[in-house]
Parts: structure tokens; sequence; C-alpha cells
């Protein structure tokens, strides 16, 4: 699977529009181009701004302001300025090292993601994007006071639009961004009130120092796929499964294996090049731990599920063989369920 | 005759008796000017519902992420026993406890092992969506905040200690 990944990756990169003949002539931009320059845009525009987000839910919405300060290539600080519950809380991120400070009950959690940095993740990102994604072009229009072009991703498989971007005119940093469910309603929005391009950002902003009355929590270390994906699947502690279906253009992109109770988890992780899936595994004789949240009941392939909606995404839990099983990810309930029945240990 | 708006407003919310409710409903049906204000009456009632559904909001899924944290980290109640040891007699409470609890292990299913407690549903939740905005497009406003990890889900490290370590 791990070849066959990186073997898609290479072919699909390669057959980007215009690769091949770049050192003869080059290719004049288009919407694919436009899309990548945009993707590649934060490794060299540094900014200052405030972004708002708004998540949809079945029927209800919420929404954060942050500000975010990026130094290009790799450094990035968030602060939280809205709901009040979270103001000041912030994060920030040195290339493949994530630091989350709470100041409020006097918390830090280092995290690490050896993908998050790596030119070949981006490149199989970019890669699946193109391979999946028909990029329209469409008006320019205004977004924090600046112009931008608006494009329209499109499934190459259903036609389906699923994202849309604003692509800042003359830095191409994307200024705002909608994404859709299947049927076309908004799953969410994220846009800059304001934003500013500058590189002259304090070194102090990027200060990942922990204050020594901090406590500090051990953070989520993800896998880097070209090295550890089969070993994690070994790891697993037991034999994992993949489904047997997954949506059209949808690819294994890693994996990792945590600790939670007690428990050992398995993390498949799936993408499309702008959809994510999340496929749990573990071997515990219990059922899964809802808390607050109240699932309600499906039924499929003559297995008893549950399932929470979270904003646009789903959660769908069941258990088969002994093993417990979770999917997540900003996919419809039949989506989900159908490649729920395609699970089989 | 005509009935006037209270009345009718009570017909529209089913406060009248049986008797009134048929009388007024068969007036209904002959009467022009009193149909028109239960018409009205109606349309208020239904924009005041539409009003009332899009005012609706729900806690942003971390905050009830918080919730529960605390609800998982908060001291756990005392027990029956505990509670039935500081209400009894040492006396009474050891022999008869001790008949109750060989009822309930011998005579309850199930009670000799309780089923542990699985993977909680928002730590699967902030989990994928960590991973998830990983991706250049993805909605940055799924970052979950460091208030609301799971103190459960990590294990504290020395604070000397500047890497993370991972969950294998």
């Amino acid at each position: 699977m791990l070849r066959f990944a990186a073997t898609f990756a290479v072919a699909a990169a390669c057959s980007l529009p215009g690769v091949g003949l770049a050192a003869q002539k080059p290719a004049p931009p288009d919407s694919s181009a436009l899309v990548r320059a945009a993707l590649e845009a934060p490794r060299h525009v540094s900014y200052v701004g405030q972004l708002q987000t708004i998540r949809w839910g079945t029927r209800v919405a919420n929404a954060t302001i942050q500000r975010v300060e990026h130094l290009a290539p790799s450094s990035t600080r968030r602060t939280f300025l809205a709901p009040e519950a979270l103001y000041g809380e912030y994060d920030i991120t040195l290339g493949t090292t994530t630091t989350k400070i709470d100041p409020k009950q006097h918390r830090a959690m280092v995290s690490e993601n050896l993908s998050s940095d790596n030119a070949s993740t981006m490149n199989s990102n970019i890669a699946l994007l193109t391979a999946n994604y028909r990029a329209v072009l469409g008006p320019v229009e205004i977004v924090a006071a600046r112009p931008a072009t608006t494009v329209s991703l499109l499934n190459r498989y259903t036609g389906e639009r699923i994202m849309r971007l604003w692509i800042d005119n003359a830095t191409k940093i994307v200024l705002a961004k909608e994404a859709y469910h299947q049927d076309g309603s908004l799953a969410w929005r994220s846009r800059f009130d304001e934003i500013r391009f500058t590189g002259e950002i304090p070194s102090r902003v990027f200060s990942t120092a922990i204050p020594p009355d901090f406590q500090q929590l051990e953070g989520r270390r993800f896998a880097d796929i070209t090295e550890d994906f089969r070993r994690t699947l070994d790891d697993a502690g037991f034999r994992a499964v993949n489904p047997r279906y997954l949506p059209d253009g949808f690819h294994v992109i890693g994996a990792e294996n945590s600790t939670f109770r007690g428990l050992h988890n398995l993390h498949i992780l799936y993408s499309d090049g702008i959809r994510t899936l999340s496929l749990f595994e573990n071997n515990a004789d219990s059922e899964p731990d809802f808390g607050g949240l109240k699932p309600s009941v499906t039924h499929f392939d003559g297995h008893d599920a549950e399932y929470v909606k979270d904003g646009p995404t789903t959660l769908l839990t069941w258990r088969e063989h002994g093993l417990a099983f979770a999917l997540i990810g900003d996919l419809d309930l039949d989506k989900l369920t159908e490649i729920a029945v395609s699970v089989v240990p | 005759m005509h009935y006037n708006a209270d009345i009718l407003d009570d017909y529209l919310h089913g406060a009248l008796g049986p008797e009134r409710d048929a009388t007024i409903h068969a007036h209904l049906e002959t009467c022009a000017a009193c149909s028109a204000l239960y018409d009205e009456a109606a349309a208020v009632r239904d924009w005041l519902r539409r009003a009332a559904r899009a005012e609706e909001r729900e806690f942003p899924s971390i905050v009830k992420a918080r919730v529960w944290e605390s609800i998982r980290t908060a001291p756990a109640p005392p027990s029956l026993a505990d509670r039935l040891r500081s209400l009894w007699r040492p006396m009474i409470a050891l022999p008869v406890g001790a008949a109750l609890g060989a009822f309930i292990y011998l005579g309850v299913p199930g009670v000799h092992g309780s089923q542990p407690a699985g993977v909680a549903a928002t730590y699967l939740l902030e989990e994928h969506a960590a991973v998830a905005s990983e991706n250049p497009l993805a909605d940055r406003g799924l970052i979950v905040p460091a208030s609301v990890v799971d103190s459960q889900q990590t294990g504290l490290i020395d604070a000397g200690d500047a890497g993370a370590s991972s969950g294998r």
C-alpha cells in the first residue's frame, strides 16, 4: 500500500500540466498552476492577519477568530481572539513541531508531525489534489480589501464542487476558503478579515519557551509515512484491517498508534487531497465512551452502530469480530456506512 | 357574532375545552372575518417559531469537550457504600453490608467483571482534527486548543524535555 501511494504520488505529480515541458517552454498560468502556487505561497510569503472560521452543523454553527502571524517558510503563531473561553490561547508551529500554550490553566503541549514540513508530503498532497479535482477559475472578488481570484475545486468523479478558494492576486496566499457537503450545502468557511504582508515580525512572537510553572503534556507524534507506516501497522498489537471500499480518489496517507487510558489505538488516515478520513481500530472489549455527546443508532450489515455529528464532521462507531472501529470524516453518513460495511476482519 | 383575538389565540394554541374548541372550529368555516384574524395569529406564531429556530445556538464542540474533560477530571462522587457507612453505625453496617454485598455478587449477573470504559469519542474527534488540519487546504478552525485536550489522552513529561514523545 505504501509503495502504491508513493508510486501514485510520483505518477500523478508527473502528470501535472506543463511539468514535462517546463524546461523548454514555460506553460501559461492556468487554474491548476494557480492552486499549486497558492499551496506553496506560505513557504515564501510572510503575513499578519485575523482569520475567522465558521463551521456549520446540521442546524447550528460555531465560530472562532484567530490572529495569525506567519513568517516564511515555516513559522506560524495562531492566537485565539474568540470565543471568549479560548481567548489568549495560542499555538506556535516551527517546522514539524507545534507548541500549544494555555495560559489560563498553565498548560503546554508539544507535538510533532514529521510529514507537515516535508516537501514530498506537499507534493503528494498536490498530486492527490490534481488527480482528484479540476480547478475552475471564477471572477475576481475583494477579500480583506484585496483583489482575489476565485477557484472552484470540482471532484473529477462526481462533478461536485467540494471547495472554493479566494487566492490573493499579488501574493497567491489563500485569503478565504469554503468547503461544501456532497449536497452543496456549506460545511465550513475561513476568511481573513484583515491581512498585512510583512516579514517584520518580532522573534519573541515565535518563542516556544515554556514557563517553569507550566504543566507540560506529552503531545501527538504522527508517523512519517515514508518510514513508519508499515511498522505502525505491525506495532498495532492486533491484525489491522483496511476497508475494501473507499470513495473515489481516497488513498491511505499515514498511520499512527496511540494510547488512551491504557487502550492501544491504531489510527489510519486517508485523503483525496481535500477531504480527510480517519479509521480508528482497537481490540479492547469495550464500547466507545460518548461522554456528553448524544449518539444516534444506525444499523448496517447486521451490526448495531452509533454515530454523532460534530459540525460538518461525522463519527461512526461499531464493533466486529472483537475489534472496535471508528470512522471519522467530513462525509455523509451514507458514505461512511458504505466504507464501514467493507471493513471486515 | 365574532370572536376576539384572545379567544382565537387560545384556540390556536389548543387551550380551550373540547366543546368550545368545536364551536370555534365550526365558526371559522363560515366566518371570513374571524378566519382572517385566525390566519393572522397563526402567521405570527409561525414567524416567532422561525425566529426562535434561527436564534438557536449550540455550544461549540470544543466547549462541550471542555465540559466533558471537567467531568472526567472531577473527584469521583462518594459511592453508595461510603454513604451507607456514613449513615449507619458499624454494628449494623457490618452484617448488613456483608449480606448485601454477597447478594449482589452472587445474585446479579454481570457484576463480577465490569466492562472497562472504551476510547472517548472526543479523543477520537480531537485526534482526527489534529491530523486533518495538516492538509494545507484544511479548516484551520479545526485546530484543537491546548485547554480542551483531554489530559487523560496525554502523559506528563519533564518540563526540561522539550522534544515530543511518541504515543507508541
